[in-house]
């Protein structure tokens, strides 16, 4: 009888403390840092584009941005070479921009929060430069290797079901 | 007659576990995880390509080499990351690639 009881209270003690953990919880925003502050997750969760990654890509608004990310990276000098990048949005109507991400350093690239999003816009991809790779090796002036990416710290810091892509400097555009 | 029969049999039990230690020796690694991490991040520093701040250390051990790599910690971030070949047996990197 002893032995019931106190199971019971344990059992009380248990769903008290469900009860007053999962308000706290709930009601807490999924926030992520960056270097340049705090984005909420409900900021980048992506709008269900009707668009192929391919029609993204190969967006005008997009190439002229990756244009200008790669112009931007200093792909041909060794010394201040650096990733740049951008998020890519598409709003109700189905039009693309972009927002460009502060310069990252030589070989990776922490994105700005995304822009409060446009009625009925949002985020749908990403893109950014890989200006290390050499073809054909991957060798750079220095004799170092790298590997074309994406790497996977690009794939796993994309918000899934999103575009992303990266450039190198063959001019090989790979989206993943 | 039943004693030295069992001394025999103690005798061969003893020779075998032997055996069987001396063969678990040969394939345990010369370097150890710690070690070949050690090793890793020495080589990245004399490389000088990339800062090992802000990064998580990996190791995989494969049949000859440890393959220590360096991701970053921040989920957000976009980038690449040293690895590394450490040879299980003389300690000696082997290969060093890097992504971006």
């Amino acid at each position: 009888m002893k032995a019931s009881w106190k199971s019971f209270i344990a059992l009380l003690c248990v769903l008290i403390a469900c009860i007053a953990w999962s308000p706290a919880v709930l009601a807490a925003p999924a926030v992520a840092e960056t270097a340049a502050g705090p984005v909420l997750a409900s900021q980048i969760s992506p709008l269900a584009s009707n668009k192929t990654p391919e029609q993204i890509a190969n967006d005008p608004a997009v190439k002229a941005a990756m244009d200008a990310a790669w112009a931007d990276s200093n792909a041909d000098n060794a010394t201040t070479r650096h990733e740049e990048g951008g998020w890519i949005y598409e709003d109700a109507d189905g039009n693309i921009s972009v927002q460009r991400w502060p310069a990252g350093n030589r070989s990776s690239i922490d994105p700005c929060p995304p822009a409060p999003p446009q009625p009925g816009g949002q985020v749908v991809g990403e893109f950014h430069t890989h200006p290390n790779w050499h073809p054909p090796d991957g060798k750079d002036e220095a004799g170092k290797e790298w590997k074309q990416g994406p790497s996977e710290a690009d794939k796993n810091a994309k918000t899934p079901g999103t575009t992303g892509i990266v450039q190198d400097r063959s001019g090989n555009v790979t989206l993943y | 007659m039943k004693k030295r029969k069992h001394n025999v049999w103690l005798l061969v039990g003893a020779a075998a576990m032997a055996l069987m230690l001396t063969f678990a020796g040969c394939g345990s690694t010369g370097i150890t995880r710690e070690q070949a991490i050690t090793i890793a991040t020495q080589a990245v520093a004399d490389d000088g390509v990339m800062s090992l701040d802000g990064r998580d250390t990996e190791s995989v051990e494969e049949a000859t080499y440890w393959h220590i790599y360096f991701p970053y910690s921040s989920p957000l971030t976009r980038g690449g990351e040293p690895h590394v070949w450490v040879d299980k047996t003389s300690g000696n990197v082997t290969n060093i690639y890097y992504t971006e």
